[in-house]
């Protein structure tokens, strides 16, 4: 609807750009050199071989005699390396497995089989391949029973494909390894983030300064009541501070501080301002993301009250309905207009991420209009009773 | 010589109290009236024509620059802004202000600050309202479209929020707002209208309409090039050619 063309989005990499497709090439590769090896190979076979010598002899190529020649060599590097290419080629779909391989949905046992069984199909496709490149072509006479083939295939190959096998695990393990200090490294990163929009979003400039003003201008006239504002300013102080290392708090902490933040403001507007908390006992130990009350009172006392001259009132409701907690701000002012719900969203998204940042999906916050006036904030997570965290109070 | 004349205006009680008590302690100063928001700042300052005001910057409905903004230029008092937070106080110096008051207000500045308003009101520039007005239309301007328009009918005014505009047109020197089946006269232009409201919910249809995006019920192509706009509540608006790619641009 907008006149301005906007960019065209950049979209992320999709899965078949990524996986498996990315690893073809090389796999390509290696199969063409393999081929042009072995053929090579084949076609440079020295007459001297294969040569079948019975059963229980040994019948893979070996360096024929004392010298060397240079049909020998291309013969060993096409033939006799099938064990290899087969690594090469096999390499990145053994990488995605490992990758794929998830220990603890598998567990132990199963991802030790899985790795055995992996192993013995390839050193099983690899000796029959042997065998069929090897003797391909030679005299019956000459060709030993594959039975009497495989425990020579077996000792070759075994040794390669274990190897292989274990170096891709090693390569697996250091991956993971990273990518898990990685995830640690942003998970703290969106905590302490976390904690710096809690923060951020609680004591306004303005509402600092008009306390601190009526502080100054209660000191004049009654300087009892501004001992009363100073010493409230003080607890709201105090328990931004105090607060400040932890992400989770019992809720008991957000409506004290709710209650002190109302308060204030019941001074600041004089006879402007009622408000109402509403709490039962039990609902006050439930875990809660710090400061999540907060933003909901202030934006009632900024639409309730300061977007009217006439006053009104702020109520704050927490009850506990089995396992779910249920939160609600409500005030009695204008209600929602468009300009104030485009105006509130960027604090209610933030208070929209940090729910999703402590419950996940199970969370629901909704924001609308009060049954005769007014707005409402509701919010719905799961009832976790707080635990204190072990650290020194 | 005669006293200054002096309104005060904060919607915080307190701080409207302190500084008021400033003003009657001061000698020199003589306070005529006491506003608790905008609408109550512009009925005075119209009815009492104050030499100093004292005015908040923050308030709810109607911003301190709102309401000079809304003044008549011919009768500008000397204006000191009370500001709770710093942000606004720079802004106050850029909209032509004698000086700016900072929460807690203090004696010692609170003189100051008058020291300056008696010198600037015995040698004032001719354009003073002009720049004054100006420039605080600039700077409410900056603090986010605009919401709402104030009205004057005699010396009283009126907020007509700007979400239940319907659509704007030109009637002489002002611009008439069009909400449901009465029209307000708003002292502004149109393209003052158009660069202070969100693009997103009006556009300019015409070299003298504005109409609110969402209460268009249809639009029709015309042969001249322009369209027919239908409101709900059945007005028809005629477009021109020359802005017919804003209308075009809605119905993507």
């Amino acid at each position: 609807m907008t006149g301005i063309a906007s960019d065209p989005l950049r979209m992320p990499p999709t899965s078949a750009e990524r996986s498996p497709l990315r690893w073809l090439r090389p796999t390509l590769v290696w199969i063409a050199v393999a081929v042009i090896a072995i053929g090579i190979g084949l076609y440079a076979t020295p007459p001297q071989f294969p040569r079948a010598r019975g059963a229980g002899q040994r019948m893979l190529p070996r360096l024929p005699g004392p010298a060397p020649n240079f049909r020998t060599l291309l013969y060993l590097f096409g033939v006799g390396s099938i064990v290899w290419y087969a690594a090469a080629v096999a390499l990145p779909l053994l990488v995605l497995g490992a990758r794929r391989i998830d220990i603890d949905r598998y567990g132990r046992a199963r991802t030790i089989g899985l790795v055995v069984a992996a192993v013995a199909s390839l050193v099983a496709i690899t000796s029959i391949v042997d065998y069929v490149v090897v003797y391909h072509g030679s005299p019956s006479p000459l060709r030993p029973g594959f039975s009497a083939y495989a425990p020579q295939a077996l000792r070759q190959n075994v040794l390669p494909w274990v190897a292989l096998v274990g170096l891709v695990a090693a390569i697996e393990a250091r991956r993971r390894a990273v990518q898990s200090a990685l995830d640690r490294e942003r998970l703290r990163a969106k905590v302490a983030e976390q904690r710096l929009i809690a923060l951020t979003g609680q004591l306004h400039p303005h509402f600092l300064f008009n306390t601190l003003q009526g502080i100054s201008t209660l000191i004049h006239r009654d300087p009892e009541a501004a001992d009363e504002m100073l010493a409230k300013l003080s607890d709201l102080l105090r328990d931004l501070l105090r607060h400040r290392e932890h992400v989770l708090v019992a809720l008991a902490d957000e409506v004290r501080y709710a209650r002190t933040y109302l308060e204030i403001a019941q001074l600041r507007f004089a006879d402007r301002l009622q408000f109402q908390i509403d709490v039962v006992p039990e609902a006050e130990q439930a875990s809660v993301p710090l400061f999540i009350l907060q933003p909901l009172v202030e934006n009632a006392l900024a639409h309730g009250i300061g977007g009217r001259t006439s006053g009104g009132c702020v109520r704050v409701i927490a009850r506990r309905e089995r396992d779910r907690l249920h939160l609600e701000v409500a005030d009695d002012g204008a209600g929602l207009t468009t300009s104030t719900t485009l105006r509130e969203g960027i604090g209610l998204s933030n208070t929209r991420e940090r729910l999703r940042a402590s419950f996940g999906d199970d969370h629901d916050f909704w924001l609308g209009s009060g049954v005769d006036n007014g707005a409402v904030a509701r919010i719905d997570v799961p009832f976790r009773i707080h635990e204190p965290p072990a650290t020194v109070q | 010589m005669t006293a200054i004349r002096v309104i005060t205006v904060d919607d915080e009680p307190l701080t409207r109290e302190r500084v008021s008590t400033l003003v009657r302690e001061t000698e020199g100063l003589e306070l005529i009236g006491e506003g608790n928001n905008g609408i109550e700042a512009l009925d005075l300052i119209t009815r009492l024509e104050p030499d100093l005001l004292f005015i908040d910057v923050e308030m709810p409905e109607l911003s301190g620059f709102g309401v000079i903004a809304a003044l008549d230029e011919a009768r500008v008092p000397a204006v000191i802004f009370i500001t709770a937070f710093e942000q606004y106080a720079l802004k106050a110096f850029e909209v032509g202000a004698v000086d700016y008051l900072q929460k807690p207000v203090t004696r010692q500045r609170f003189a100051a600050a008058v020291g300056r308003a008696k010198e600037r009101l015995g040698r004032r520039p001719p354009d003073y309202g002009q720049t004054l007005v100006t420039s605080a239309t600039v700077a409410e301007r900056a603090r986010g479209f605009r919401t709402r328009f104030v009205v004057r009918r005699g010396n009283t005014h009126h907020i007509v929020p700007a979400d239940q505009v319907d659509w704007l047109d030109v009637a002489d020197n002002y611009l008439s707002l069009h909400v449901g089946p009465r029209t307000h006269l708003w002292r502004g232009t149109m393209k003052q209208a158009e660069d202070e409201l969100d693009p997103e919910r009006f556009v300019r249809i015409h070299r003298s309409v504005i109409v609110a995006v969402d209460r268009m019920l249809t639009v029709r192509s015309h042969d001249s090039g322009g369209h027919v706009i239908e409101l709900k509540g059945g007005v028809q608006l005629r477009s021109s050619r020359q802005y017919a790619d804003r209308v075009r641009a809605l119905l993507r």
